[in-house]
């Protein structure tokens, strides 16, 4: 625990513009794969959620049916977006702050193609019918062969590129993607294993799947979300991160007892089970309040920084929701509150405020830093701003609407009197505002592939006029 | 936290320790389950062969029921679920022995399942998942249409015809049948009770007397 609490900074044996040009070629696909999925993706809750409204809406297709379209939606969030984004900007962190180019680039792209074949394959499956039904692991089993290779393939280059750093002290970033690489083999291969393969028997299965939802999204996406976090916030700012110790007690805490959370009390498992994960969360409580501190005082509230850097601005934002997220998580598993929201949107608000709020915004502030680099390029300002001020309302109008939904039916429904279907009615309206929160979002996610296929389009014009310039 | 080798330590113990309390834990203790003794009857709980409703809960599966129907009865001190959803006790791990997948969902948009069985008849399931809102308007559930098939009547109507009013009944000559698949998803909630007494779960006092001696008669 002795890391220095600097800023990191490029050492000028291994130039950032060589790093860059190591990483391009990966992180290109990567991430343009990430944005064409987040489309798809948001697309389809978008359409799961106006199915809310209007149930007959293509009814006849069997595709199309909530039950399909909406687990459809959230897996290539999760697998196509989340992994690929943050593994992306993983191998950027990895690179930039190991001084060292990117190693076995060509067996990431492959990984990457892998990976690809999986989500494809795995959406289709979802669609017509093949759903595993398990949370967040929807994906059927011909789906995650290719989706455990692509990853392996994925990892190789990460961990080759991360033995190849130069010495010096590891910043925090580092351990957070590597964290979250190691995290993500254990419990994909645990999950695919025990549900897929030779399933376990009775509610162990729910155990399993429970468990690989929350450490999916609390310690995989999460410390993605976090390196990136950690790294830009502190560079942009202009100020060493106030604390490394208390960083990497953040980072023991969140997998020792955040990988912890997530079995409801009050189910069928043994009681121990829901008791065991309630303490862990709340255990999180600590390692909440020390991030919180931590950028505090990195930051010391200073506004005026607020504007200078789009990366910033997101990353800001991402590191709000992923606090108040986390909190929501913690209340949220306390015995009598779970009495209460257990089962309710409550749980699906925590969730989409933790996906679309901190980490797809850690992500998006991410690849607004790193792309131009690659590309040696500049992001349409306009188009980065609307990108910007639609994902805020739009999670905003989501993660609110959904909030008051869950807190309103867990209230009413705590009323034995109060049938069921009148609860539904009279909380339907609030749940159903949602969907304008996730058309903005929809809209948001085209505007980053619009200045994406922009960005693109500019740098291969310049790329064809310098070489036509050459040639003459 | 400088070593690579180190940090690949920690996280080793940390997951570990993760893995070892919520998949190895719940396996040791009920991994191995075997069935309860029905309090009642005497016969084991819950019966391996359920024929039609198996297939079913592939159905259930499928379609992404799991999206909006829990199936999981919580305690009293978690709230009135037996009320709401007309269980007559709580979930116990005994109700999933056989089940594949387990299902137990995160969400309640509609209501829960896990007693479905007690209070529905197979037309009126059927009926259900045709046109939800014949029964409960304002209802947000899906018209599962794709699980029917609207045929011309050859001899002599179906059997298997779902009897519906006027405004969507098919039109004259034809009627509207349900495929296998909702033949069999239909078996499958029907078989969704959670209604049998085991040891874990026992039916609630009654006022007899406090005691052990024989009834006299």
């Amino acid at each position: 625990m002795t890391a220095t609490p600097t800023a990191p900074q490029p050492a000028a044996t291994s130039a950032p513009l060589d790093i860059d040009a190591s990483c391009r070629a990966p992180l290109l696909a990567l991430f343009l794969s990430a944005a064409l999925w987040l489309v798809l993706g948001t697309a389809c809750t978008l359409l799961a959620s106006i199915k809310l409204h209007v149930p007959h809406l293509l009814a006849d297709c069997s595709a199309l049916t909530y039950g399909r379209i909406r687990p459809a939606g959230l897996d290539c969030f999760l697998y196509g977006f989340g992994l690929q984004a943050g593994l992306g900007v993983g191998l950027w962190l990895l690179c930039r702050l190991g001084r060292t180019a990117l190693l076995g680039s060509g067996v990431a792209l492959f990984g990457m193609a892998f990976w690809n074949l999986g989500v494809s394959l795995g959406i289709l499956g979802i669609l017509i019918g093949d759903s595993t039904g398990y949370p967040a692991f929807e994906l059927p089993r011909y789906a995650a062969g290719f989706l455990f290779f692509g990853y392996i393939l994925l990892a190789i280059p990460a961990v080759m590129t991360f033995h190849a750093r130069r010495p010096g002290l590891l910043y925090p970033s580092q351990w957070f993607v590597l964290g979250s690489i190691f995290w993500f083999s254990w419990i994909f291969s645990t999950a695919g294993m025990l549900l897929l393969c030779s399933p376990v028997r009775g509610v162990v299965q729910s155990s399993v799947s429970w468990w690989y939802a929350n450490n999916l999204s609390e310690i995989v996406l999460g410390f993605m979300g976090l390196a990136s976090i950690f790294y830009f916030i502190p560079k942009l700012v202009g100020r060493p991160l106030h604390s490394a110790p208390w960083a990497a007690f953040v980072f023991w805490m969140m997998t020792l007892f955040g990988s912890w959370a997530g079995l409801p009390e009050g189910s069928p498992l043994p009681i121990w089970v829901g008791s065991m994960s309630t303490v862990g969360t709340v255990l999180m409580v600590v390692a909440v309040l020390a991030v919180a501190l931590n950028f505090y005082h990195t930051v010391r509230l200073n506004v005026n920084t607020l504007d200078a850097d789009p990366t910033l601005r997101f990353c800001y934002v991402a590191l709000i929701f992923w606090l108040i997220a986390s909190a929501q998580q913690i209340i949220g598993a306390l015995r009598g509150v779970n009495a209460l929201t257990g089962l309710t949107w409550f749980g699906v608000a925590q969730k989409e405020l933790q996906y679309y709020g901190f980490f797809a915004l850690g992500m998006f502030g991410a690849i607004y830093y790193i792309l131009p680099r690659l590309l040696q390029s500049t992001w349409c300002p306009h188009l980065l701003k609307a990108h910007f001020w639609l994902s805020l309302l739009g999670i905003v109008t989501l993660y609110l609407s959904h909030v008051i939904g869950g807190v309103m039916q867990g209230i009413l429904l705590s009323e034995a009197r109060n049938s069921f279907i009148d609860v539904l009615r009279s909380t339907m309206m609030a749940v159903r505002i949602g969907t304008l929160g996730e058309l903005l979002i929809f809209v948001g996610a085209l505007v980053f592939l619009l200045n994406f296929v922009k960005i693109l389009s500019e740098t291969g014009q310049r790329l064809r006029g310098d070489i036509m310039g050459r040639l003459s | 936290m400088n070593s690579g080798p180190l940090l690949f330590l920690g996280l080793l113990f940390t997951m570990a320790c993760s893995w070892l309390t919520f998949v190895m834990g719940p396996q040791l203790q009920v991994g191995r389950m075997q069935p309860a003794t029905n309090l009642v009857s005497q016969e084991l709980y819950p019966n391996p062969y359920e024929g039609v409703s198996g297939q079913g809960s592939q159905v259930y599966r499928a379609n992404g029921c799991v999206s909006c129907h829990s199936q999981q009865i919580r305690a009293k001190s978690f709230g009135p679920d037996m009320a709401h959803y007309l269980a007559i006790r709580p979930s116990t791990a005994y109700d999933y022995l056989y089940d594949q997948p387990v299902l137990l969902g995160d969400q309640r948009i509609g209501p829960d399942l896990a007693a479905v069985g007690l209070h529905f008849d197979r037309a009126g399931l059927l009926q259900k998942l045709y046109e939800p809102r014949l029964s409960a308007p304002g209802s947000v559930m899906p018209s599962y249409r794709y699980l029917f098939e609207t045929r011309k009547i050859t001899f002599a109507p179906s059997t298997n015809a779902l009897a519906l009013p006027p405004q969507l009944a098919a039109p004259a000559g034809y009627e509207v049948v349900p495929t296998p698949a909702a033949e069999e998803l239909a078996g499958y909630l029907l078989s969704r009770r959670q209604n049998v007494f085991i040891y874990f779960a026992p039916p609630p006092p009654t006022n007899a007397p406090a005691t052990n001696a024989p009834v006299k008669k």
